[in-house]
Parts: structure tokens; sequence; C-alpha cells
């Protein structure tokens, strides 16, 4: 039973392994073909041709392209990622301090997302053409349509400005003050999840009504099993697995939909360090940014491919 | 918009009282569109009756019906289904389901879809006697084996743990076969289960499922398409036609005196008879569409022997021709004159 299941895993963990090289060379190559000096930007007003080579020796972009790419692998292989340019702190530093922040929204997010979407998809989905499965439908597309920076805005301004109830802004970790930080994750967490709840609803609902119609649910419904098991053992676990897919890519979509929402609620996560970084030219800072969200980016599709294996029998196999 | 039609005294078959089901003038429309029109029959306690006709002619659709499996809305159900005189159309969804997997178990056309691909046998086949039957998963698990036994699975035990995609289609019909029966259920209906097999495969399967109904003393409706697999298995046939039994005899009397014409078509169509001469006889033409019946007899328009003016005006009538036969025609129920081979080229 568990052999095939850990043979897929070992090979699936292989080729993250592999995606993940990729990435090392594609967030390499980026900041390279981006224009402006990265150095006289961190040097700024001190200025001089001494100090200019100084840092570019010390910060190795002296030297061919190829001994940096490999010393670069190198040293992101062992948690070196650099200092950076602004700050002098180590950029693996900044990020772990960083981490948490996004990875609370990220969490909050997706679990609003699946808390819309769920209920709301599969009821659409088991009263097809009733006026609730319309309503759901319309209220999704609405939701799917608007922007989630706009939405947060719009959060801000009515739970925090006109009802005064949650605070429209900051971050406090779950460690320190759990309660302070689900005040804070509320708003901006609603902001991602509702755009993405909206999107998964349709998802859910689609995914329901195909297996709803499927050969194996009429199977079950001859054997006289009461609904709840009809749905709950042979409907939902089966339309998990495209649900899975769909919630592992919005999952991934909101890392990106993060960097705009952590700018306008405050939140100092990655999305703000990058934003930061990329205005103030912050070579190491982005690159390794960009890097740890791509390793996200992999663990979210590593984790929905498990769960994958995990629901579905037949996928250990293939 | 058609009505039913008036109830006729049809189905003679069994007048002895040892009926298990009898249904009456079952009609089945979704939409525009009359799917199953004023069927009746009955199937004996112990007995076999066979349900031939092609696709579309409404043969799945009036035994989910008469079953109570079908999906109402959207589709309207009227006239009676008995079972042990109670009736299945006008049960709510509680005490279908004290019927469905209980009394009456299914087997249904595809295997390889018709279970479900996450969940093992073992799981499958549980789940209904631990549902109905109160069984523990000890009890529930040493019944799986016994049917797994008796559908002719090659260790059982085994096989238990395994999922249906590790499993070939003759294999996951005798899963299916050992689902449907785990109830011991006095009625099996089985909806076309070996189109999906080989030939040889499905020779064991009916084999198969005979020995069961023997041994059990079970009922069984036989949905074929395929004459020949019928013969091997009713006691009594019916021939559906556009949602309406054409024909309806003991297997014997059918097969050795057809009086309807679409019969008679459907039985030079099958390959043995063509033998030697090289080429299949076909019923010209398809069914009719369900949407917009025709109002006279509905095999009209690819009929070989119409010549009676009722014909294109008027539906003829289910006519007895023998004690235990029935036709729906007005072309066959002389036994002289027409022609016997009639419907084919």
């Amino acid at each position: 039973m568990s052999s095939p299941l850990l043979r897929f895993l070992v090979k699936r963990l292989l080729h993250t392994v592999v995606v993940l090289f990729g990435v090392l060379v594609v967030v390499f190559a980026l900041l390279q073909l981006v224009p402006g000096d990265p150095v006289r930007v961190a040097l700024g007003t001190r200025f001089t041709q001494e100090s200019y080579d100084a840092l570019r020796e010390a910060s190795g972009l002296d030297r061919p392209l190829l001994v940096q790419f490999f010393a670069y692998i190198g040293n992101a292989l062992t948690g070196n990622l650099g200092v950076s340019f602004r700050s002098g702190e180590p950029v693996t530093l900044i990020l772990l301090d960083r981490l948490p922040a996004t990875v609370s929204l990220g969490l909050a997010g997706i679990t609003i997302a699946l808390l819309i979407a769920f209920p709301l998809g599969t009821w659409a989905a088991l009263r097809r053409g009733s006026a609730a499965d319309g309503g759901i439908r319309a209220v999704s597309q609405f939701g799917v349509s608007v922007p989630d920076f706009w939405l947060g805005l719009l959060l801000i301004i009515v739970f925090s400005t006109m009802l005064g109830l949650l605070p429209p802004s900051g971050y406090v970790p779950f460690t320190e003050d759990p309660w302070g930080w689900l005040q804070r994750v509320i708003l901006p967490g609603l902001a991602v999840g509702v755009v993405s709840g909206s999107i998964m609803t349709r998802y859910v609902r689609s995914a329901v009504l195909d297996v709803v119609g499927s050969h194996y649910v009429r199977t079950a419904r001859s054997k006289g099993l009461p609904r709840r098991t009809v749905i709950g053992r042979h409907v939902m676990r089966n339309a998990l697995v495209p649900i899975l897919t769909v919630a592992g890519v919005q999952a991934a979509t909101m890392l990106g939909g993060l960097i705009v929402i952590e700018v306008v609620f405050a939140w100092p996560g990655l999305g703000r360090l990058v934003f930061d970084a990329v205005a103030a030219r912050d070579y190491p800072v982005v690159q390794g940014t960009v890097l740890l969200i791509a390793l996200i980016f992999l663990l979210i599709n590593l984790l929905v491919d498990i769960l994958y294996a995990v629901v579905d029998p037949r996928i250990r196999v293939s | 918009m058609r009505t039913t039609e008036p109830r006729r005294p049809t189905a003679p078959a069994s007048s002895d009282g040892d009926v298990l089901l009898d249904v009456r003038d079952l009609a089945v429309r979704i939409g525009p569109a009359e799917i199953v029109n004023g069927v009746s029959f009955s199937v004996p306690r112990g007995g076999t009756l066979g349900i031939v006709g092609e696709s579309g002619s409404g043969k799945s659709m009036t035994v989910l019906a008469a079953t109570g499996l079908i999906d109402s809305p959207p589709a309207r159900v009227s006239g009676q289904s008995l079972l042990d005189g109670q009736d299945i159309v006008t049960m709510d969804p509680r005490q279908l389901r004290g019927v469905h997997g209980r009394r009456v178990g299914f087997i249904f056309q595809d295997p390889s879809t018709s279970l479900n691909p996450v969940l093992t046998v073992e799981q499958q086949l549980t789940e209904a006697p631990r549902f109905h039957l109160g069984l523990t998963r000890r009890d529930a698990r040493r019944r799986a084996l016994e049917l797994l036994e008796a559908v002719g699975i090659p260790d059982p035990p085994s096989r238990l743990s395994s999922y249906p995609h590790q499993l070939s289609g003759g294999m996951k019909q005798r899963v299916m076969i050992a689902v449907a029966l785990a109830c011991d259920p006095e009625l099996l209906v089985a909806d076309e289960p070996t189109t999906a097999l080989d030939v040889t495969t499905q020779a064991q399967i009916l084999e198969r499922v005979k020995e069961l109904q023997e041994s059990r003393g079970m009922s069984v409706i036989w949905i074929s398409h395929d004459l020949g697999v019928v013969s091997g298995i009713a006691d009594r046939v019916a021939v559906l036609y556009g949602g309406q039994i054409v024909e309806s005899a003991p297997l014997e009397e059918l097969f050795t005196d057809p009086r309807h014409p679409y019969t008679r078509g459907l039985m030079a169509a099958r390959p043995q008879t063509a033998h030697g001469k090289g080429e299949l006889a076909v019923i010209p033409g398809s069914p009719p569409d369900p949407k917009h019946l025709p109002q006279g007899c509905l095999f009209w328009d690819r009929c070989p022997v119409r010549g009676d003016p009722r014909c294109e005006t008027e539906r003829p009538p289910e006519t007895p021709v023998g004690p235990e036969h029935v036709v729906r025609t007005f072309n066959g129920g002389d036994a002289d004159g027409t022609d016997r081979r009639g419907g084919t080229r």
C-alpha cells in the first residue's frame, strides 16, 4: 500500500529539485538583464571611484558571470543569499524575519477562500438550477471581477474607518498575541480570500456536478445509502481531485496578490519587502525574495501532488 | 401533449399470483420527451424477465423508473410499480432507501465507471450490508469474502484491499455483482451488464448470474440490446420499441413464433442468422424521436409489412395472440398471410 506512495513521493521530490535549479538559473539571469548599476545605487551620494570598485569587488560583481553564477548557487544552497545593499544585513535573516507574516496571511487567505468555496460550491451544485444556485453563481461572478486591492481599501473604509471594528493595518506575530494577530489578519485575509474563494466556488460547483452525474454515484445511490453518505463518501472525495488542482493554483496566485495587499495593509511580509527592494535596486534582497517565493510555490505544488496521491489511488501508480 | 394510454389487461404471465414486481402502465416524461409510454410487465418470484431493445428504446429508463432509481424531477413518472404490493412510484426517498440495495440490487453496463475509483473493493462491498443489515465491520468483511468467492473472484482476501483500477473489466463486473447481491436482494436488475465485456467474459458472467439466481431464488430483470444474450438467461422476453412493449412472450415462443415485424427484424439482425451470407441484416432507419412521437404506430416508418390503414393514424393496442403472448401491431396478429422473414433486406 505505502510502497507505491513512497516511490511516487521520491520521484516527485527529485522533480522538485530539478525545477528548483531552473528557478535559480532564471532568477540569476533575470537580474543580470535588468538595467541599472546596483553598486552605484547602493553607494548613492557616497559615490567615489574607489568605494565603487571596492564594493564591486567585495560583492563579487567584477568576476565573470559564470563564476558569479556558481558562487551564487553554492552560497544559496548553504543558506547564504548575500547581504542587502541597503542595510548590510544578511538577506537570509531579512527573509526569515518577513516570512512568518506572509505565511500567516497566505494561510488566512486560503482558509477563507476554502471556507467560502466549499460550502457554496457544493450547495450550488446539489441544488443546480435553483434560486440559491443562481444567487451563488452571480455573487461569485462579482467576486471574481473585483480587484483584491480595491476590495482591501473598501474593507478598511467600512470596517475600520466607518465602523471602527478592526484595526486598518499593521501586524502582530501570532506567537506574541494571537487575538491581536487575528484582528489584524481578517481584513487583508478577506481581501485575498474573497477573490480566490469566488474563483474556487465555480470550480467546486462544476467538480461536484461532474461527480454527481457519474456512474459510480448512481451505484452508490442504488445501494440505498443515506444521502449524506453518498455525498460525503462518494461525491466529495472524488470531487476533491480537481478542486485540489485549483486550490494549489489559487494558493500560488495568491502569493503574487499578496505583494499589493501587503502594501495596502502595511503588512511587513515578503511582498512589501520585494516591493521596496525593487524600488531601491537592492539586488540580493530581490533575488532572495524571488527565490524564496519560488520555493514556496514549489512546496505548494508538492503538497498538492502529495494530497492527490493520498486522495486518488490511481495517481500513485502512474 | 398526449396523455397516457388507458389501462389494458396485459401481460397475462404469472397469473398464479406469485408475482414479485408488477408494473402497470408505467410512463416517463422528461420535459417534452416521452421516454416510456405505458409499459406493463410483471416479474415472477424466482423468474427472469429479459428486456430487449435497441439504444434509445427506453429499456433502461423503464426499469430505472420501475425501481425508483430515476431522478424525478426532472423525470415525471406515472403508473404503478408494485413490489410485493407496495408501489415504488409513490415511495418517498426514505422508503426507497429501504428498497435499493436491500430488496433490489443493481448491476450496470460499464463496470469500469460504475465502481468508485477512490474506494477499495472492501469499502464498496461492505457499506450496504453495514447500513441495511447493521453488520459490524468484521461480519461485513466476512460476508464480503463470501460474496467475492460466490461471484468467482480468485483469492478474495487479497482482492478486498484492491482498488477498481487494479482489476480487469470482468473482475470489476464480478465485484459489481457482489455489491448488488450484498444484502441478498429479492430482485436483481442487470442493465446491459455484459455489453462492455469481451465474449468469453460475457458468457462467464451470464453463467454466474444464472447460478446465483438459482441458488438464491432471486428474480432477475436482464436488460440487453442483444437477443442472443437474453436467450441465455430469460424465461420471458419483452421487446421494447419507442418506450412501448411491442411484443412479450415466453422465451421459446418468442423465438419460434415472433409476431411483431420489429421482433422479426431483431431476430434476422443477429449475426448467427446471417451466417454464410456474408452480410448482416439490418433494420433500416432509427427509433422515433421521443420529443416528436408519431401519432400512429411508433414503428410505422421502419415497418416492412405496414399495410393496415390504421397504422399511420392509430397506435396498435396490445393484443393477446397466445396465452402468454401479446403483440402491439396491426400486421402480425394473424399467423398466416404475413411474411415471417419480414423486416430485413
